[in-house]
């Protein structure tokens, strides 16, 4: 598949006014292009998500 | 407008390509400029010949992301790219950069990508097992537009948050097992510890023997309730305690004058009490009566008697009633003194045996010994005794007593009046805290009988377990408060994950609500020019019934579903549709988008925009085409199918150029054909006869090359056997023009000719540079040959 320059409208940048500060920044944090464990971990580093030391 | 591709370097499959050196500068009419392209171009090239290379090298133009890569021969190479604008401006590609951004944002493209991209028929997933909702699943939608990215927006959302969810209650179950490992020893449940959490974290290690002392008297508490539960009679019978007498003082009550008077007990001056003080203390009463006395004294003066004050005979017997009163006035009053004094040392000695005596009473310890069984005291009812050394004191001011009451008169020294007020302070002390004691104890005796008789002792026993048990508790958490801490932590993490959770399940509602609305305006924008765009480009789709409606289920878990129902007589059939039919749908899209875009400076590109049609589509498509890129800047077509491209050429004539590409010695190159074909042949073939006079340079090779794979495969495809005709009968005409000589000259040379065609293709010159000027000798011997032909 060709990758995109352009950056096309997300369905997820149209609902932005709707959200919170914190739903619509947790939205900044989402990288649709990794899969769930690595945005799971991205959120960890973050420490928006915590799960201890494990 | 793009004027011209002017040079290609080492781009994808254009090793060298040099627009100048390869499209004469003339065509059938000299004041045309047939070098450049026109509003409408068609590019027509046979799969493999660099027309998808031509076309990511306008998207990377248009901005997207695209690495234009090195042809693989020469990796080496520097690569260039030169646009020519109709303005003479200059767009390059040099160092993988484009110089400027004129183009950027320009093109408007359609071709497999944008099928793939926006036209979409879900159908049953294989993931689904479960047969109802693999029927479900999409009802063989076909999706439009960026609703299938949309889709995979939410569908990201709703896993990436299940996933979380997922990951949040195996970490607290993880949390609560290794908790659970400590505290269901104590018979202490996790919601215990929720519930008094509050309390555990205020807990300090400091309080842990404070906990330990209060459960020791707890137990100590529930053992005498428990004592009191069993010998109820004995409660009953339970005696108070008796006070002691206190309020020891140096003050005695004596009668004055008929009334009772507090007189303070002062013994030194008891100790001190002789004669002449009690004459002094006499005369000092007696003297409110001096009249008396002056009388008595007058009468003396002129009686002679016995004077009363010297002692002295009176003569005159006449005056002894006097003296007499005198007397009785006076022994009656020293006789008073003297009484006072023995009745103030008489209290003074009551109030010293009355320390000394002092003792704590025998029933008082009978009934504690009764009551320490039922009830906690906080303080024992202490022995009330004096020191020895302060019984020594009082045992000698009681023989100081002794002593002065029997010569009452004497003056007795040695007492220790002032230890004896500081013992009777400490005495009172200590008997006012024995009666405070003995008053607390009684109420407590009295409070248990009550609450025996109102049944209570019961419920006190059961309260104090609880109270143990919780003191138990809080002894276990303080001692593994280091554990429990750290599960409450994992508690709170689980909290705020769960607020994450909760954010992205309204982003996940948002997003559904969302889509639908737009799924909403796009039916209203878009769909009616779907609709008409289909009926145009395949009129016998028309049997499809196409339904905007968006397919959406509020209550399921799914993604959102939303797109279009194809349906035949009712039936859905959009699972069924072929690839000519979602390109039919695609197409119809692509132009309703064309109808609704407002900047018609845009450049459009259309890359083989008929696959799978039949010869009416590709027909109606280019009739649509050109109506509806019309009123835009420019338009390239680019196909391998050669009817679409006579389509083309008529729809769009006489306002359009036509290019072939081919590749040749690993090289695409972009070629000009002028309407009359013989214009360019004969150009080529003029520089062919002319060959043993060009420099053979790399250059020199691939033009060649180039063009001699355009005279040989374009002249016997086109001008033998009427290639591009739309129709047999044109191509039987074409074919009757050149007439059975020609083709029986074509046939005794076709080993040659595949010989050429082999070289220009995949032969020799496909290996090229690596012979140098072998290269350009084996080229020339080929051009030669194919002179020969003269085809």
């Amino acid at each position: 598949m060709e990758k995109e320059l352009k950056k096309e409208s997300r369905l997820i940048d149209l609902i932005k006014d709707q959200l919170d500060n914190d739903a619509e920044q947790l939205i900044e944090f989402l990288d649709f292009e990794k899969n769930n464990e690595d945005i799971i971990q991205d959120l960890v580093k973050r420490n928006i998500l915590n799960f201890g030391d494990s | 407008m793009i004027k011209k591709v002017d040079k290609i370097l080492s781009v994808w499959s254009f090793s060298f390509f040099d627009w100048d050196k390869i499209n004469p500068t003339k065509g059938d009419n000299p004041n045309d400029t047939i070098d450049t392209f026109k509003k409408n171009n068609i590019i027509f090239g046979e799969n493999g010949n660099g027309k998808s290379n031509l076309i990511i090298i306008f998207k990377s133009l248009n901005g997207q992301d695209i690495e234009l890569k090195k042809h693989w021969d020469y990796l080496s190479e520097k690569q260039e790219i030169k646009l020519i604008l109709d303005d003479n401006s200059e767009t390059l590609f040099i160092n993988s950069k484009w110089s400027n951004s004129i183009l950027y944002d320009k093109f408007i493209f359609f071709d497999k990508h944008f099928v793939d991209k926006y036209v979409h028929s879900l159908g049953p997933d294989n993931r689904d097992t479960s047969l109802r909702r693999r029927q479900e699943r999409g009802k063989n939608i076909i999706y439009l537009g960026n609703f299938a990215s949309y889709n995979n927006e939410i569908d990201k959302i709703d896993t990436i948050k299940n996933a979380i969810s997922e990951k949040n209650e195996a970490y607290l179950k993880e949390k609560e097992s290794e908790i659970n490992t400590i505290i269901s020893n104590k018979n202490i449940t996790i919601e215990e510890l929720r519930e008094n959490k509050n309390k555990i974290e205020k807990l300090k290690e400091n309080d842990l023997q404070n906990r330990k002392d209060r459960i020791e008297k707890e137990e100590k508490k529930l053992n005498k309730i428990s004592n009191a539960v069993k010998e109820k009679n004995k409660i009953k019978e339970l005696l108070f305690l008796d006070e002691i007498d206190t309020g020891f003082s140096l003050i005695a009550k004596m009668i004055e004058e008929g009334k009772e008077k507090e007189i303070g007990i002062d013994p030194l001056e008891i100790f001190s009490f002789t004669i002449s003080k009690g004459l002094q203390t006499t005369l000092d009463k007696i003297y409110h009566k001096k009249d008396f006395i002056k009388t008595g004294l007058s009468l003396l003066d002129s009686k002679k008697g016995i004077c009363p004050f010297c002692e002295q005979k009176i003569k005159n017997e006449d005056y002894i009633q006097i003296i007499k009163d005198y007397r009785k006035i006076f022994d009656q009053l020293f006789a008073e003194e003297e009484q006072n004094i023995k009745k103030l040392l008489s209290e003074y000695r009551k109030i010293l045996e009355g320390i000394r005596d002092l003792q704590t009473s025998t029933k008082n310890k009978n009934i504690m010994k009764q009551i320490i069984q039922f009830i906690s005291l906080d303080k024992e009812l202490p022995d009330i005794f004096i020191s020895d050394e302060d019984r020594d004191v009082i045992k000698n001011e009681l023989n100081l007593i002794l002593e002065k009451e029997k010569k009452i008169l004497d003056e007795i020294r040695g007492s220790k009046v002032a230890q004896i007020r500081v013992i009777i302070e400490k005495t009172n002390k200590l008997t006012n805290e024995y009666n405070d004691l003995v008053k607390e104890v009684n109420k407590k005796i009295k409070q248990l009988k009550k609450d025996m008789t109102e049944g209570k002792l019961e419920v006190q026993k059961s309260d104090i377990k609880k109270d143990i048990v919780e003191l138990n508790k809080e002894i276990f958490f303080i001692e593994n408060k280091k554990f429990i801490e750290r599960y409450f932590e994992a508690l709170r993490n689980y909290e705020n994950n769960k607020k994450i959770i909760e954010s992205l399940e309204k982003i996940f509602k948002s997003l559904k609500n969302k889509i639908i609305d737009e799924f909403n305006n796009f039916v209203s924008n878009y769909f009616s020019l779907i609709k008409s765009f289909i009926k145009e480009i395949s009129p016998t789709m028309d049997i499809f019934e196409i339904e905007g409606e968006s397919k959406y289920d509020r209550r399921s878990r799914e993604a959102t579903q939303c797109g279009f129902c194809i349906k035949y007589k009712g039936k859905e059939c959009t699972e069924n549709l072929s690839e000519g039919e979602k390109q039919v749908i695609a197409l119809s899209f692509f132009f309703a988008q064309l109808k609704k875009e407002n900047d018609k400076k845009k450049i459009i590109i259309l890359d083989d925009p008929i696959t799978s049609f039949d010869a009416g589509k590709r027909k109606s498509t280019a009739e649509v085409t050109q109506k509806e890129t019309n009123d835009f800047e420019q338009l390239f077509i680019f196909t391998s199918d050669p009817l679409f491209r006579e389509f083309c050429l008529k729809q769009f004539s006489p306002n359009r150029n036509f290019y072939y590409i081919f590749k040749t010695k690993g090289s695409s190159s972009i070629h000009y054909v002028p309407r009359k074909r013989e214009t360019i042949y004969n150009s080529f073939e003029t520089d062919f006869r002319n060959v043993d006079n060009i420099d053979g340079s790399n250059e020199n090779v691939v033009i060649f090359g180039q063009k001699l794979r355009f005279c040989l495969e374009t002249k016997i495809k086109e001008d033998y056997f009427g290639y591009s005709q739309d129709n047999l009968s044109s191509m039987i005409e074409q074919v009757l023009s050149k007439g059975k000589l020609k083709f029986d000259k074509l046939i005794d040379n076709k080993d040659m000719i595949l010989q050429i065609y082999n070289y220009c293709n995949t032969g020799g010159l496909a290996h090229y540079p690596k012979d140098g000027s072998t290269s350009w000798n084996e080229l020339k011997d080929k051009i030669k040959k194919y002179l020969d032909l003269d085809l």
